[in-house]
């Protein structure tokens, strides 16, 4: 098997996963999301997102936040200051790679 | 949408609609400019409508001035909990430009409630009135117009928090501006507020030009931000269908 470049071998494999791109994107213009925003924009199953969601907290890239509205449980996702570096940079590699 | 990779101009339109998404979480109105628009308009032109045999507004047509402003924030906050952010909300993120702009904004708002409740106290004879020194311009003396004339500043006084919490376009804020100040002067004017049209009846007491002047600015000055208030809601109406069918359009599986 023929080795990959090494501009794709350095890519971060947290960011690069489709939909945790997509989340982080989101995120990245945006002060706070809910949940249920992200579950419409990836058409993800809520258990799915979670799982996801989840592997970005435990990177530092995002931050979620868990309370109530109207008795209601609400979760509200942050991108953190890591994750916004971190997408900038996995961009950056991107260009690169694609260049 | 995840069940292919997205391109890279398709990342940066996934960031754009969430910002566009967010911006109706505070900024955009849509439908709720219209509303705001439309409202002004009956409070400013009710009075064709309602008019009697007397010169004065019927206490219908007044208490529907007076919580004009209720029923636009109310309504603009439904729309926008049950239609704009159904999809869960998104707030906008601000830079720290957005954040002084801000805060400029709610001083200068505060300049103007704190300036406008004391035309009202000074010139507009609701000390007088308060004080029981002598009738104002139509004002009533005693207790309930001690009451009236306290509710009416205070209306005027939360200005700068009802426009920083829920009006924060600035057309939105000069429209919410002139409505809270309409209100007000619905609660403590009495039959002064009674006599068409306001500035010209103000400036014949007042005998000053440049008060004259001055409110009929702020009549035509309302009046103009509530077309485009309208006009403007209705465009961003249009363009949040696009925003959450473009969204929709994304989220299809390849």
């Amino acid at each position: 098997m023929s080795s990959l470049p090494e501009s794709v071998m350095a890519l971060d494999r947290m960011v690069h996963e489709p939909a945790r791109l997509v989340i982080l994107s989101a995120l990245s213009t945006a002060q706070a999301a809910e949940f249920r925003f992200l579950e419409f924009l990836t058409g993800l199953t809520p258990g799915n997102l979670s799982s996801h969601v989840a592997k970005l907290e435990a990177a530092g890239y995002v931050v979620i936040e868990k309370g109530f509205r109207d008795k209601r449980p609400l979760t509200t996702l942050k991108i953190t200051d890591a994750g916004r570096a971190a997408l900038k940079k996995y961009r950056e590699q991107m260009k690169k790679a694609l260049a | 949408m995840t069940t292919r990779p997205l391109t890279t101009e398709q990342l940066d339109e996934v960031a754009k609609l969430t910002r566009d998404y967010a911006s109706y979480s505070r900024d955009a109105a849509g439908l709720g400019g219209v509303i705001g628009g439309l409202l002004y308009f009956v409070t400013r032109f009710l009075r064709p409508f309602y008019y009697t045999h007397t010169p004065f507004w019927t206490p219908a047509a007044m208490a529907f001035i007076v919580v004009a402003p209720l029923l636009w924030i109310a309504a603009k906050e439904w729309l926008r909990r049950s239609y704009y952010q159904i999809e869960g909300e998104v707030q906008p993120r601000e830079n720290v430009v957005d954040r002084i702009g801000f805060w400029t904004f709610t001083a200068v708002s505060a300049l103007v409630s704190v300036g406008l409740a004391y035309w009202m106290i000074v010139n507009a004879n609701v000390a007088t009135n308060v004080l029981g020194h002598r009738p104002g311009l139509g004002f009533e003396v005693g207790p309930p117009g001690y009451v009236r004339a306290s509710v009416a500043v205070l209306v005027v006084l939360a200005l700068p928090l009802v426009t920083g919490r829920f009006l924060r376009g600035r057309y939105e804020y000069f429209v919410g501006a002139c409505m809270m100040f309409h209100s007000a002067r619905a609660i403590y004017g009495g039959q002064m507020y009674n006599q068409p049209p306001d500035f010209l009846l103000v400036g014949s007491f007042a005998s000053k030009f440049y008060l004259v002047a001055a409110i009929g600015l702020f009549e035509i000055g309302g009046l103009l931000c509530a077309v485009i208030l309208l006009v403007e809601g209705w465009k961003q109406h249009q363009r949040f269908q696009k925003i959450r069918q473009r969204m929709a359009d994304l989220r299809m599986p390849a």
